[in-house]
């Protein structure tokens, strides 16, 4: 939990997190600093951080390999400014690449093109997940 | 039996700990010569593996029978998981997390996944769905059909009910009492049901938010700006807003009440997902341009960014660096104004 009040969370943030997520509590210290570092290796700031964890705890149980292949892809597909992407919707990185070329393919298959994808996601991160 | 005790008290467990392992039906039969070699076979087989001693602990703590399990049975249980689409790293990071992992059989767990694809899920968002809920592998198909049936009545159909728990697959560790009472917590705070269910299925993580915590935040958007029914409406299109840390949502509000459009959000409460980053340099940027963004033309803070950048020729990262958000936020504690 030492990172977790290392980026300014309060004690109050923390409880919330724990609520939501009570599996947090088994993870190491170098667990959860290996997931914040692939956000700040994406310059995230602080704050970003705390709203991405705030919304979003169970990011922290995620395998960073998984994380990391999703921004991998989300960069080969041309997304910019991911940090802030992923600020807009915290949610996003619990997705896996697979999901993203899933809705990629469908997307082209309904007639669009690549670059009105990224755009519509970039507007909307919510976009993937927009049901009837 | 005190060589063994002393042991494990080198080793780091405590006292009652290792009484409860003693004492746990697995070693009962066994002598004592036996079960020090156990102990200590298991011990080196799940540090090669990767699990700290601490994890070793905590795993055996939860589940002792894990010692009375053969070197040949771990080592197969992680090949056999490898084979359903694991990695060795995610075997080990479940088993810390649910050492029962380790008891169950593969054609129970095989069992399971079946279940889960006839519910509607494929097999990768099975595999997605128990990384993330090894746990999910020790329920049995009627707590799980329970809580679903409970979603059915609430009024969920199934396709929203696969995408809740997709999104959020802590949800099949609720009880049927628990997701319940948060349904009816969150009708309390003046929705009705089907505005309860499209919100849910918007934000899963509804289900998992402290009510303390939604009201706070329903409190702070009455003081600041919006009344009631506003509200309402501003969530039933963007229930993240619920989510969001209080800096998130407060510096978002404070920025669109300096500006003067924190009004037109009610209809357009979307706009409130933009990252403050990009809402302060597009603002600063047509105020560059002496264009001045007010309740008629609101709007062009949220275009799409190809429409942006096909229009005024600069990309987002050139514009985040002109216009520096944080930036504003140190000149703003020192007195400066936008």
């Amino acid at each position: 939990m030492v990172e977790l009040y290392n980026l300014g969370l309060s004690e109050s943030d923390i409880k919330n997190i724990m609520e939501m997520c009570p599996e947090i509590e088994n993870l190491s210290d170098e667990d959860i600093a290996a997931n914040i570092k692939v956000l700040k290796d994406i310059d995230c700031l602080d704050r970003h951080i705390r709203n991405i964890l705030i919304c979003n705890p169970f990011y922290l149980y995620r395998s960073v390999e998984d994380v990391l292949s999703l921004i991998k892809k989300l960069l080969e597909i041309g997304m910019t400014n991911i940090n802030l992407l992923f600020d807009s919707n915290p949610f996003l990185l619990n997705k896996d690449s697979y999901e993203i070329q899933y809705y990629i393919n469908k997307q082209i298959s309904a007639g669009k093109t690549m670059e009105d994808i990224v755009d519509e996601i970039d507007s909307n991160p919510y976009i993937m997940d927009e049901i009837g | 039996m005190e060589e063994i005790k002393k042991y494990l008290l080198d080793y780091g467990y405590k006292e009652d700990e290792i009484e409860k392992i003693l004492n746990s039906y697995t070693f009962r039969t066994l002598n004592y010569g036996t079960l020090f070699i156990n102990i200590k076979d298991k011990i080196n087989l799940l540090s090669n593996l990767g699990y700290s001693s601490k994890d070793i602990i905590k795993m055996t703590k939860t589940f002792p029978a894990l010692y009375g399990y053969s070197i040949e049975n771990i080592k197969q249980k992680l090949e056999d998981m490898i084979t359903l689409g694991y990695t060795k790293e995610e075997v080990i990071k479940m088993t810390k997390n649910f050492p029962t992992l380790f008891g169950l059989g593969i054609g129970n767990i095989k069992r399971k996944i079946k279940y889960m694809i006839n519910l509607g899920y494929n097999e990768k968002e099975v595999i997605k769905i128990t990384k993330m809920l090894p746990e999910l592998y020790g329920y049995n198909e009627q707590e799980i059909n329970t809580k679903i049936i409970c979603m059915l009545d609430l009024g969920y159909s199934i396709d929203r009910i696969i995408s809740i728990t997709k999104t959020l697959p802590a949800f099949f560790s609720y009880s049927v009492n628990n997701i319940i009472k948060k349904f009816n917590d969150i009708m309390n705070l003046d929705y009705n049901k089907d505005q309860v269910i499209k919100m849910t299925t918007l934000f899963p993580a509804l289900f998992s938010i402290s009510i303390d915590k939604l009201k706070k935040r329903m409190e702070y958007l009455l003081n600041e700006v919006y009344c009631k029914t506003e509200i309402v409406r501003i969530t039933m299109q963007f229930p993240t807003i619920y989510g969001y840390s209080d800096d998130n949502i407060m510096e978002k509000i404070q920025f669109y009440k300096l500006i003067h459009i924190e009004k037109e959000l009610v209809n357009t409460a979307k706009y409130l997902m933009q990252s403050i980053d990009v809402s302060y340099a597009r603002y600063m940027f047509y105020k560059s341009k002496n264009i001045e963004i007010n309740n008629k033309n609101y709007r062009m803070l949220f275009i799409e960014q190809k429409q942006f950048e096909k229009l005024y020729g600069i990309d987002k990262k050139e514009l985040l660096n002109m216009y520096n958000y944080n930036d504003f936020v140190k000149e703003k504690n020192n007195g400066r104004i936008i």
